[in-house]
């Protein structure tokens, strides 16, 4: 038997000869050309980060799609937008030598979406912190912001697991909502509740919102929901959360419950939850890494901006443009003026002493040429939830360059609701009447809440100002 | 106790023999290196022709196109397509991957047949014209390379072009034989080619050529998409026919004294005639017509085109017909009773002016005959539905008059029964194409 096993080992003494030049099989490299040094520049050299941009079907997850290249002339559009969003802002924050160290390191890019069997399509996968595939990128555009945040909430989300497995999220975050998440998430989707649009979408939202999630996909997983939240807060900004937030309330079908004064029963349930996992992340930025995610996120909203400047809102606002009308409901918005308030509150309190109804909401109406309509919407306590009533109130305009000067129209349409509360709200009316006020966004008042609230703000006093939803 | 010998004399026998070291050499040299060397010769090739290469595409759902292309030895190419001819530079790249591939590895010309959202060049979602941007190398010569495309199976023939001239006329050279093929009048073609008689169908924009000859009695179809090479029409898949095999129809040209296409196959001289009769008429074809159209939605025949007569389509101008959907040859559904007759189907309506056949519908044969039963409504005047009612009246009974009658063919044109071309007996020269509802 010792003779055998000597045999054996001694017999496969194999020398292959190991000094040959492996032959490469062709293909993988190219003539370089300017994209290729750009690349090289931006993210191969200082991050390590490859960037593939031309065609290689093995880099997609799903290879028996049909999906075509990106076109070339794209490709340092779409890579200088997410570097200059994601890299710079952490690079700034963090240092260099942190994003050299934690970023994904291939990106694979492609130029139409992926058409799932269900209908839907895919614009992007990720791999395990390794690889972003980019999908439809032949439609990007700079100039369209909601595609660019699109974009970049899948980069910040893909980081924000990088980040979360090198350093795990205290345990006190999956506690908050354990027992809302769903495998079945991806059914969280606009029409998936009602034929009646607006009661779709109160259900669709009270499901992920309403629940104390971000995101339909938050509901996925406790990792999910934890980088939905750092990456919306990061993509969307600081307005567009506490918006989310200041709009949780509790339904009774189509409308918000509410006391015998009009005053709406908020969901503090979800309020706090969302509260709660904002203050995690923000703690965990802090403690883990370091990073103040206010200072982080004021960058990545100036560099969005900056690369995908928002129009002034003037030009934006009024008949056959972007935006007709702007909603100011008191009790969804934070950041209205002490001044502004003050006029209001006094005609909601007239309006309740006087005729024993109350305001909701007003709306300013730009969708006539030379005219603001103030719509009142009104409500009686007494009578079953409804859409209530409006009042129109007509205000004759001159617009120079986005400063508006406003004049009580005189005569005032026919209108009966007005007629009847005119009276009860003239602290209202008379905040606008012969007044001058400039259109603008109010992003100095409501950080980073630009194309989420414009606003109207008094020339003789910048004191004095409304602004609401567009 | 034997047991155990035997198992000595296996391990004995495993430990000499499993140490037999390899020791041979391939003698045509290491696989990868052989590889190497084709791709270089490829590339080699692809930029070494001066005026580029004129390509040719058959897509997977058969939509042909026709490129030129240039290649440098730098990754770089230009082309132009017959669908959009200004020329755009992109990438490409030579791979080995399963073959070695020839890949046009960013978004060009070429990509808008594949590409999967329809708003951009049309085709189906999700799959464009299942056409390709990654085609394997399956031959090549010196002047031809033929490649097949990795993932939708397209085909792609790259022929290298001798001049300037030529890469100026590689779209125009379609344009030449199509008009040729539209100047024989007849629904019928006839050509011999070896010998043999042949029936020709001939459908230019699809770029289909079929060939339908007797073999035993019966007739005997082969069928290939073509593309257009300077003078020569080239089968994707060459045709038999009886011991000849067809790879391309060269030196096409149209003699307009005697109505001929002249060709050469292999080398002999071949003519594309006219015809006025069906190589073999299936005498039920006719029969089975009628009674489809009963089977057929809302009982009735729909053409889209209406009637092709003189060496024009739409003859009768129902295009200037606004809200024209298209031509109806319907039964008792639609006029009620026994009725069948002729109605235009315009602006989701059916209206006057209509004319009702004489019952019952005469087949002679495998020969219709339509005879004028009632006209319904005003043929005349200038409205544009009354002037082309009044021609398709009288292109399908031959006359205005209750009483004149006109004999077709009908040809089936699908396997499922459900197509059928209408030819006229008398001349071939007005047809119509009927499809259900």
């Amino acid at each position: 038997m010792v003779a055998l096993a000597t045999i054996f080992l001694a017999g496969c003494s194999k020398k292959d000869d190991l000094s040959a030049d492996i032959v490469g099989l062709g293909g993988d490299t190219w003539t370089k050309g300017p994209i290729d040094e750009w690349i090289s520049t931006n993210y191969t050299t200082p991050y390590n980060i490859e960037v593939k941009y031309k065609w290689d079907r093995s880099e997609l997850g799903e290879i028996y799609k049909n999906i075509v290249p990106v076109k070339e002339e794209l490709v340092v559009p779409v890579m200088s937008i997410i570097k200059n969003t994601w890299i710079v802002p952490y690079a700034a924050v963090k240092g260099e030598d942190f994003m050299k160290k934690y970023t994904q390191k291939q990106f694979y890019l492609a130029g139409s979406p992926s058409y799932n069997s269900n209908g839907t399509i895919t614009l992007g996968t990720a791999e395990a912190g390794r690889k972003i595939v980019l999908l439809d990128l032949n439609t990007f555009n700079p100039a369209n912001k909601p595609a660019v945040k699109q974009i970049l909430h899948t980069m910040h989300h893909e980081f924000g697991h990088i980040l979360n497995q090198n350093i795990a999220v205290v345990p006190d975050y999956q506690r908050i909502t354990p027992a809302d998440y769903t495998a079945t998430w991806f059914n969280i989707f606009r029409g998936a509740y009602s034929t009646n649009a607006a009661l779709d979408k109160i259900m669709y939202e009270a499901d992920f919102w309403g629940k104390g999630f971000i995101t339909p996909y938050s509901r996925s997983n406790k990792d999910d929901d934890f980088v939905e939240t750092l990456s919306t807060l990061l993509e969307g900004g600081q307005a567009n959360f506490d918006n989310i937030i200041n709009n949780l309330f509790v339904y009774d079908g189509l409308y918000i419950k509410r006391n015998g004064k009009g005053v709406y029963e908020q969901n503090t349930d979800a309020r706090a939850k969302l509260l709660k996992k904002k203050s995690i992340v923000v703690a965990y930025m802090k403690d883990s890494w370091g990073i103040d995610l206010t200072d982080l996120q004021t960058r990545t909203q100036a560099a969005i901006e900056a690369q995908s400047a928002t129009a002034d809102f003037n030009s934006l606002l009024g008949p056959g443009k972007t935006y007709g009308t702007i909603t100011v409901n008191p009790q969804k918005l934070n950041g209205l003026s002490t001044k502004f308030l003050t006029a209001y509150n006094a005609a909601n309190t007239g309006l309740q002493s006087g005729m024993g109804l109350y305001i909701d909401n007003i709306s300013l109406v730009f969708t006539t040429a030379n005219r603001m309509i103030l719509r009142v919407n009104f409500m009686d306590p007494t009578a079953a939830l409804s859409a209530g009533f409006n009042a129109d109130f007509n205000y004759t305009t001159t617009n120079v360059g986005g400063l508006l000067t406003l004049t009580y129209t005189d005569p005032q349409p026919t209108n009966a609701n007005a007629r009847a509360i005119e009276a009860s709200i003239q602290s209202l009316l008379t905040y606008f009447n012969n007044q001058s006020f400039n259109i603008r966004w109010v992003d100095d008042i409501v950080p980073q809440s630009k194309s989420i609230f414009g606003g109207l703000v008094k020339t003789t006093d910048a004191t004095s100002y409304l602004f609401g939803t567009l | 106790m034997m047991k155990k010998h035997l198992v000595y004399i296996l391990l004995f026998t495993l430990a000499f023999s499993a140490c037999k070291k390899d020791t041979t050499t391939p003698v045509i040299g290491n696989v990868d290196d052989r590889l190497s060397a084709t791709l270089t010769e490829y590339q080699t090739q692809l930029n070494g022709a001066q005026f580029g290469w004129k390509g040719y595409l058959l897509t997977d759902n058969e939509k042909p196109a026709t490129f030129l292309f240039t290649f440098n030895d730098k990754n770089r190419t230009t082309m132009a397509a017959d669908y959009r001819t200004a020329p755009v530079e992109s990438s490409y790249r030579l791979k080995a991957l399963q073959r070695p591939t020839l890949l046009f590895d960013s978004y060009s010309t070429l990509h808008l047949l594949a590409d999967p959202t329809s708003s951009v060049f049309g085709g189906t979602t999700a799959a464009g014209y299942y056409s390709d941007f990654e085609f394997a190398f399956l031959s090549s010569s010196a002047d031809t390379i033929k490649l097949e495309g990795t993932f939708n199976k397209s085909k792609l023939i790259l022929i290298r072009s001798k001049s300037a001239a030529e890469s100026v006329a590689v779209f125009t050279a379609l344009n030449n034989v199509t008009e040729a093929a539209a100047k024989i009048r007849t629904y019928f073609k006839r050509t011999t080619i070896g010998g043999i008689e042949c029936e020709v169908k001939w459908d230019p924009t699809a770029q289909v050529l079929s060939f339908s000859y007797l073999e035993n009695g019966n007739l005997k179809t082969v069928t290939s998409n073509y593309y257009v090479s300077g003078l020569a029409v080239a089968f994707y898949d060459p045709l038999v026919i009886g011991t000849t095999t067809v790879k391309q129809i060269s030196d096409v040209s149209y003699d307009a004294t005697s109505f001929i296409i002249k060709a050469n196959v292999n080398g002999s001289p071949i003519q594309i005639k006219e015809a006025i009769t069906p190589l073999k008429l299936d005498v039920n074809a006719a029969q089975r017509w009628y009674n489809q159209m009963f089977a057929n939605l809302n009982g009735t025949w729909v053409s889209d085109k209406a009637f092709h007569a003189g060496g024009v389509d739409d003859f009768c101008n129902f295009k200037n017909v606004a809200g024209y959907q298209n031509l109806w040859y319907a039964g008792p559904t639609v006029f009620g009773g026994t009725t069948e007759g002729l109605i235009a189907f315009v602006n989701n309506g059916l209206g006057a002016p209509y004319v009702l056949s004489r019952n019952p519908f005469g087949i002679n044969s495998g020969i219709a005959r339509f005879t004028l039963g009632t006209n319904a409504g005003t043929f005349t005047g200038t409205a544009p539905i009354a002037m082309a009612m009044s021609a398709a009246r009288n292109l399908l009974y031959g006359g205005e008059t209750v009483g004149s009658a006109q004999d077709w063919y009908l040809i089936p044109t699908s396997e499922d029964g459900k197509r059928y071309d209408m030819v006229r007996v008398s001349d071939a020269q007005a047809w119509i194409s009927w499809r259900p509802r």
